[in-house]
């Protein structure tokens, strides 16, 4: 089955008053139908810029993208400006991580997911109106007509990032990204979200990508995960091959860090990956988790490490795999 | 000065000469030599606009420390100023003026009671945001008295929006100048600055337009100047300030 | 709400008060001899003092005051020295014209600075940005009275489109009455569009880096809905608050630019009452303008509540 979406050797890199930062280095990754990838990452991974990336939703004057983002087979980065609106919340739908900045504090959100159908499609207000009550009923907001003519202030958290998924999902959308949907969020509020997002993925059977730096939203919801770290993918698989079987260091340090609550697969306590990510101004030669990782050697200094596959759909970029399963 | 004649001298038989070498900028209708008398003006307007910043500059210390100095002071001077921020600007200057006979003094004293309230207001809020900061009440605790927090801590911070106000000041009163000498309502006639030389053009404007554009063009340059330094002034001394309306 | 609305109404009269207080004031406080100034020099001391009298100077200050307080309360803003006729009645006439003049310079300025402060904004550092910000700071370092020879001089004078003298009333037919209006307006409205431009510049840049503004990308939405439906929406207060204190600029700047363009209206009233020291004439026509200022400001002020739901008093 051809991938929905197929991003090849993408390549970010921003203008800034230090000179040229290259946020984002050779990521390739897929996407099936009705499938859901995670990408995994500490802040500074550059994953969310990925995300924005896959929608060309970067300052064009201040960013350089390059490589290839194929959507459907079209390529979405040489696209036309107009031509690539027609996908924006259309074919492809965004959730960001900011419910309350990210809705328009002076619309109403009724009108407000109105507006992503009739951005698209030849209906009347009243249709889209009725469109946008129909969604507010699926994603489970009780008194939807009064909520319709609400403004985003009158809203709780969980239910305004309820209206942001409303209206990613307004146009049936074939892919729809997630950036850090629930880190925002109480934990309760957490949990509802991705049980509406697992439940609207069956019903709809969109594709997901999802940008997370939270394992157990990964757990949760995600088919295949890719891990990023510095600007480069370390380690992709599929969720059963990540969580039993990580061969990078960093996604072993990444599991360690999740705090599991009555979770069977680790008892032990939280361990954390000391240091942080280098900054991208930094121009590393080498593997760029070195200063980090607990199994460095000369070679981790000199040699960048290149993507390998240990199983076939299992890819791991490090000198010092780890092929042994954490207990 | 700058190769300038009298600029009162009148010719009855050199009137609404073209420029030429003689008259560079030509002569007016009563053959006065249009580029002495601009030169001229330079001097009388550049002064009213520097007078008005200096003076409004310090009045609006003065009023804006005193305003917050004090809960009670601060409603009562307030309130005045914003009486006088209630009269549009261009209509208090002319009402000052009608009350007053004309002269290059009452121009200025009009202009400054105009931009007062401006600055004071300016003052006041930098003054308000300022006893809040550590190191006044620092200061306080320290047991300084209030004149010499006032000196030593406060007055050293207004410094640099009062220059920015100033600027705005001084391109506010050229154009304020010019606009009630235009109307008849500024500087007497007799003194030629640069309002009072459009003044003087106006009747003949459309038959001799240069006698009203090219002090046109001196004025514009010069608060153009005057406006751009205030901009570079206030993005290069506090970038949040706000743009005045 | 309703309790700050009438909050609001109830500060109305004590900054009247304070207003008409400095508007009488001044008179006193001025130097001069007021009644002197308007016998003129050649007068005898007993012409002087007969104006005296017949101004009520002669009274003591603050009964003066009082029953000129009483007087305008009850809408009665004295008689016109040289005229002879009440000021209430010689505005009324001449009110048509600048209530004219001012509206359109409102409409035209308003419709001249929004769009060009959003592309301004839109296409910021970019050449057309720089052109607009250029423009601006010359729009507002000339004098209106500069402006209004230029204009007159290239659209009347030298292309013949438009003229530049006098007033046509609306009842005269709509297009003449617009055509004597156009660069008038123009004229008052270029320096204040200058400021308003930049406002809406700086709003709008502040507006255009907001999360729901990628949102509304995101959703597909093309540079007109993103700029004016979703940015200008909620860079809309300053806006709204140059706005209302700009028509004080427009007030001052309509005296002059009546007496450029001819138009017989309040600003020529003023002159002529300037040239008589016609001091109760200026007096009703800067509280009239002060007044109407007043009022506008707290019609903003109420507005916001409509602009921006957040708002609650």
């Amino acid at each position: 089955m051809n991938p929905v979406l197929e991003v090849h050797d993408l390549d970010v890199s921003f203008d800034t008053s230090v000179g040229s930062l290259r946020v984002v280095r050779g990521v390739s990754f897929s996407v099936g139908a009705a499938e859901t990838v995670a990408i995994v990452g500490e802040s500074g991974s550059g994953k969310s810029v990925t995300a924005l990336s896959l929608m060309r939703l970067h300052d064009p004057d201040k960013t350089k993208i390059s490589g290839s983002i194929k959507f459907k087979g079209t390529e979405l980065l040489t696209l036309p400006e107009a031509r690539m609106r027609t996908v924006r919340g259309n074919e492809i739908g965004m959730i960001f991580q900011e419910p309350m900045s990210s809705l328009n504090p002076l619309m109403p959100i009724g009108d407000q997911i109105a507006e992503a159908v009739l951005l698209h499609h030849d209906k009347s207000r009243a249709e889209a109106r009725r469109r946008a009550l129909d969604l507010l009923v699926q994603i489970g907001i009780a008194d939807p007509q009064r909520r319709m003519r609400e403004y985003p202030h009158q809203l709780s958290g969980g239910m305004r990032q309820r209206v942001m998924i409303a209206m990613a999902m307004a146009c049936d959308p074939e892919i729809l990204i997630a950036d850090e949907p629930t880190t925002a969020l109480d934990v309760t509020v957490q949990a509802q979200i991705l049980g509406l997002m697992r439940d609207l993925k069956t019903r709809t059977g969109s594709s997901i990508v999802i940008i997370t730096h939270d394992l157990g939203v990964v757990a949760e919801l995600a088919d295949r995960v890719v891990i990023m770290y510095a600007g480069v993918k370390v380690e992709e698989g599929t969720i059963a091959e990540i969580f039993s079987q990580p061969a990078h260091p960093y996604t072993v340090g990444l599991l360690g860090s999740i705090p599991s609550l009555g979770c069977s697969r680790s008892g032990g306590p939280l361990t954390e990956i000391p240091g942080q990510v280098p900054s991208p101004s930094r121009v590393a030669v080498g593997c760029s988790f070195a200063a980090r990782c607990g199994l460095t050697s000369s070679i981790c200094l000199e040699i960048e490490p290149r993507l390998e596959n240990v199983s076939p759909r299992h890819g791991v970029a490090c000198h010092h795999k780890i092929r042994t399963p954490v207990a | 000065m700058l190769g300038a004649v009298d600029p009162r001298a009148v010719s009855v038989t050199k009137r609404l000469r073209p420029p030429s070498a003689e008259f560079w900028f030509g002569t007016d209708a009563l053959g006065r030599d249009l580029y002495s008398r601009v030169v001229y003006g330079a001097r009388i307007s550049i002064g009213v606009s520097i007078s008005c910043a200096f003076l409004s500059c310090i009045g609006g210390t003065i009023i804006g420390m005193v305003s917050a100095s004090g809960k009670w002071a601060d409603s009562v001077v307030m309130r005045i100023m914003d009486g006088f921020m209630s009269i549009p600007a261009m209509l208090l200057a002319i009402a000052l003026m009608a009350a007053t006979r004309g002269s290059v003094g009452t121009v200025i004293v009009a202009i400054t009671i105009v931009e007062i309230p401006r600055v004071a207001r300016v003052i006041r809020g930098v003054m308000l945001a300022l006893r809040e900061l550590p190191f006044v009440e620092a200061a306080v605790a320290a047991g300084s008295t209030t004149p010499k927090i006032v000196i030593r801590h406060l007055l050293p911070a207004v410094v640099s929006p009062l220059t920015v106000q100033a600027t705005f000041v001084a391109s506010a009163a050229i154009i304020i100048e010019a606009s009630l000498s235009f109307i008849g309502a500024g500087t007497p006639p007799t003194i030629p600055s640069w309002g009072n030389i459009m003044a003087d053009g106006k009747t003949l404007w459309q038959v001799k337009p240069h006698l009203v554009f090219i002090p046109a063009v001196f004025l514009g340059v010069t608060v153009l100047g005057v406006n751009l330094l205030g901009d570079g002034l206030r993005d290069a001394l506090d970038p949040r300030m706000a743009e005045r309306p | 709400m309703l309790y700050y609305i009438v909050r609001r109404l109830l500060m109305l009269p004590p900054v009247m008060f304070i207003v008409a207080s400095i508007v009488f004031g001044l008179l006193y406080v001025t130097p001069g001899d007021p009644a002197a100034m308007i016998a003129g020099d050649q007068a005898t001391p007993e012409e002087v003092e007969r104006i005296r009298i017949s101004m009520g100077l002669d009274q003591p200050f603050y009964i003066r005051f009082g029953v000129w307080i009483w007087q305008v309360m009850n809408g009665d803003l004295g008689t016109s020295i040289f005229a002879n006729q009440p000021v209430v009645h010689m505005i009324g006439q001449r009110i048509g014209p600048t209530f004219s003049l001012l509206t359109l310079s409102l409409v035209v300025s308003v419709a001249i600075a929004i769009p060009v402060g959003v592309v301004a904004a839109w296409r910021r550092g970019r050449a057309i940005d720089r052109v607009i910000t250029s423009l601006t700071v010359l729009a507002f370092s000339l004098p209106v009275f500069v402006v209004g020879y230029l204009l007159a001089f290239s659209f009347s004078t030298t292309l013949g489109w438009l003229p530049a003298q006098g007033y046509v009333p609306l009842a005269d037919g709509f297009a003449p009455y617009i055509s004597h209006l156009l660069l008038p307006s123009l004229t008052l409205g270029l320096s204040y569009a200058a400021i308003l431009a930049r406002t809406t510049r700086a709003s709008m840049l502040d507006t255009l880096t907001q999360d729901y503004v990628r949102t509304a990308v995101a959703k597909g939405a093309g540079p007109r809905v993103i700029l004016y439906k979703h940015a200008l929406r909620n860079a809309s207060v300053p806006i709204v608050t140059i706005v209302s204190i700009g028509i004080a600029t427009l007030m001052g700047g309509s005296v002059i630019t009546e007496s450029v363009f001819s138009i017989p209206g309040i600003g020529r009233l003023t002159l002529d009452a300037i040239l008589h020291r016609d001091y109760p004439v200026i007096q009703g026509v800067v509280l009239l303008f002060s007044a109407s200022y007043v009022l506008i400001n707290l019609i903003t002020d109420l507005a916001y509540t409509v602009l921006d739901p957040r708002i609650r008093y």
